[in-house]
């Protein structure tokens, strides 16, 4: 009987074993940010930047809400992870990679995310814990989350001015017109991939920072003040033209 | 039967009677998981080491360390000193402006030496993952290994010359020697040893399980009070960039923890001579005379305000942000009102403001019974 066991646990722990060396249906991918000012890679606190509208400038600090990661199978399926949600923070290195986890492996024709939230997702208090609660968005201009937060210095003609460029959803609130402005946008990359267990699934997500300011929209901090735009239909507008020239997404093969 | 399955079999074997033994063993004292009582709100990511889980017991144990002067290691009425010597529960666990120990709540250590800064309010502490203290120098990051975590500050106090200036030794050797305490380290440890390590351990669960999340505007998220009007404008103009834009530094309704608990120069001095900014701790130029944005909750009891205690009432604190706020390359991009000086709202905005902020007095932090003198 005592040798009938032995021999039982040993096979259990050898089927155990080979479990491991099957081939998983799934596997995990991570999304990586990185951030530059043209081609070179984004110096923190350093004024050596101007934009297309000749205002130089240096980026304090950065913080940017990124969800939905949404896959399009060769057949045709879609698969959106609609609880996913990264929080990216320009002091903070560990948020520069973004996983996913339990991805269907397979060939796919395009993946893409949100930058920022969609609406059904931009809900007051949707995150109440730290860091994405630094990102609320005041409930008098619709509610939810800032889905950007770029804090530069600039200079104008006599001194050193701040810049605060916040995106999120907008409410009309001047006059009766209360429509809420979903400044979200889908951020896609294009062509056929494997997504496989056999290496890792990397995609590098390039974020330059001086195409938030043109050359589609160009934004011009010495006419709109510099100062807060949370309030200005108009700049989140703009900002919304130049948002999906502002990233751009590759994958990158490691074995 | 091969030499590699042999191996395998009695290692398995050895597993098995091990389990078996330890299973065998005396069961020790379970102790019953701490549980908080939070609104829907609020954030449900807490700050709890892992090695060091809340339990009732430790929270006990830890309320009557935190009360008791003897964490100084002496036992002379003149020489005691303790936690809530600078962490006043009628001061919403701050050292409080009317002190009798600390005029003007200047906190001191039992040499006379002048803390670096005032205290700060020992409030939500559990739901804080950025660092403790004005600067955050007590961090997970810190090379310094006993440095990073809550549950090292209280090595940090007993040796500190500016606070209870002990020794560790002396602490531990007369803790184990009162025997008030050996059942309820017992109860909370499995034994009754004492070390210094679990002191820190209990005080550390005690004061995470200092919560604020009943005050006016708490019970207005709930449903359960109206604001008034003033109330409601203070509440829009501290939530407006064009208002008095507080919320980028404390929070709002979906931030009730009202701190983002972050670092921010917030324009107070264009010259910065204090080595315990910031900048100590990330070496970041622009870090220069940033400190934390400390909670606004129960800000009526916690005076005198800033890390230096420069403002004795929340009117000069207004006034400040209003009119007084300095443009130097340190201030804070966020601050951006300073070039003109400051937000400039008329005295009927600024009153409002000051309304909403008194709805953040929670009073309960200052009476629940859990929270005070065990002894």
């Amino acid at each position: 009987m005592k040798r009938k066991s032995l021999i039982l646990l040993a096979l259990s722990l050898i089927f155990v074993a080979c479990k491991n060396n099957e081939e998983s249906t799934q596997c995990n991918i991570n999304v990586n940010f990185s951030f530059n000012v043209n081609r070179d890679s984004l110096e923190r606190d350093s004024m050596k930047y101007v934009n297309d509208a000749g205002n130089k400038y240096m980026v304090t600090d950065l913080q940017m809400i990124v969800s939905k990661l949404q896959l399009v199978h060769s057949d045709g399926t879609t698969q959106v992870f609609d609880k996913s949600v990264h929080f990216v923070d320009l002091a903070d290195t560990s948020t520069f990679t973004w996983t996913i986890e339990d991805v269907p492996i397979g060939i796919y024709n395009s993946i893409g995310f949100v930058f920022g939230l969609d609406s059904t997702m931009n809900v007051t208090g949707a995150y109440p814990d730290p860091p994405i609660n630094e990102m609320i968005w005041p409930e008098s201009l619709g509610g939810g989350y800032h889905y950007l937060k770029l804090n530069c210095k600039w200079l104008s003609d006599k001194e050193l001015l701040p810049l605060n460029f916040h995106l999120g959803p907008e409410q009309m609130i001047d006059g009766s017109d209360t429509t809420v402005i979903d400044n979200s946008f889908i951020v896609t990359r294009i062509s056929d991939f494997e997504i496989s267990s056999k290496f890792e699934n990397v995609f590098e997500v390039n974020v330059d920072i001086n195409k938030w300011f043109g050359p589609t929209c160009i934004i011009d901090f010495d006419k709109i003040k510099g100062v807060w735009i949370m309030e200005s239909h108009e700049i989140q507008e703009m900002a919304r033209e130049n948002g999906p020239n502002v990233f751009s997404m590759n994958k990158k093969t490691v074995k | 039967m091969s030499r590699y399955v042999e191996v395998l079999i009695i290692g398995c074997l050895t597993l098995l009677i091990a389990l078996i033994c330890v299973s065998c063993e005396e069961p020790e004292k379970e102790q019953t998981p701490y549980q908080f009582d939070l609104p829907s709100y609020f954030p449900s990511k807490l700050n709890v080491s892992d090695d060091n889980p809340m339990t009732v017991e430790g929270v006990r144990l830890g309320r009557h360390l935190f009360y008791d002067g003897r964490l100084s290691g002496r036992t002379d009425t003149d020489s005691m000193m303790c936690c809530a010597t600078c962490h006043r529960q009628e001061n919403s666990f701050d050292a409080g402006i009317d002190n009798p120990l600390f005029p003007g709540g200047f906190t001191h250590g039992l040499t006379g030496i002048r803390t670096n800064h005032v205290t700060m309010p020992l409030v939500n502490l559990v739901f804080n993952h950025n660092g403790y203290t004005w600067n955050g120098s007590l961090n997970g990051k810190n090379p310094v290994e006993n440095m990073r975590c809550l549950e090292d500050m209280l090595w940090i106090v007993i040796t500190a010359g500016d606070e209870l200036c002990g020794d560790t030794n002396t602490v531990r050797a007369l803790f184990q020697s009162l025997h008030e305490y050996s059942e309820m380290f017992e109860d909370a440890f499995g034994t009754s040893e004492v070390t210094v390590d679990r002191m820190g351990r209990a005080i550390a669960q005690f004061v995470n399980s200092i919560v604020s999340c009943d005050s006016k505007f708490d019970r207005y998220l709930k449903g359960e009070a109206v604001l008034t009007e003033e109330e409601l404008l203070g509440y829009e103009l501290f939530m407006t960039e064009e208002g008095g834009d507080c919320f980028h530094c404390h929070g709002g309704a979906a931030n009730p923890l009202f701190t983002t608990n972050k670092y921010y120069n917030n324009g107070k001095d264009s010259v910065f001579t204090d080595e315990n900014d910031r900048f100590k701790v990330t070496l970041r130029e622009y870090d220069k005379g940033a400190y934390r944005a400390p909670s606004l909750r129960n800000l009526k009891y916690t005076a005198p305000y800033m890390h230096d205690g420069r403002y004795s009432t929340i009117d000069d604190v207004l006034d400040f942000y209003n009119s007084k706020v300095l443009n130097t390359p340190y201030t804070d991009v966020l601050m951006h009102h300073a070039p003109e000086g400051g937000v400039h709202l008329t005295p009927h905005e600024i009153a409002a403001i000051k309304s909403f902020l008194m709805t953040l007095t929670d009073e309960s932090v200052i009476t629940n019974e859990k929270y005070s003198n065990p002894w």
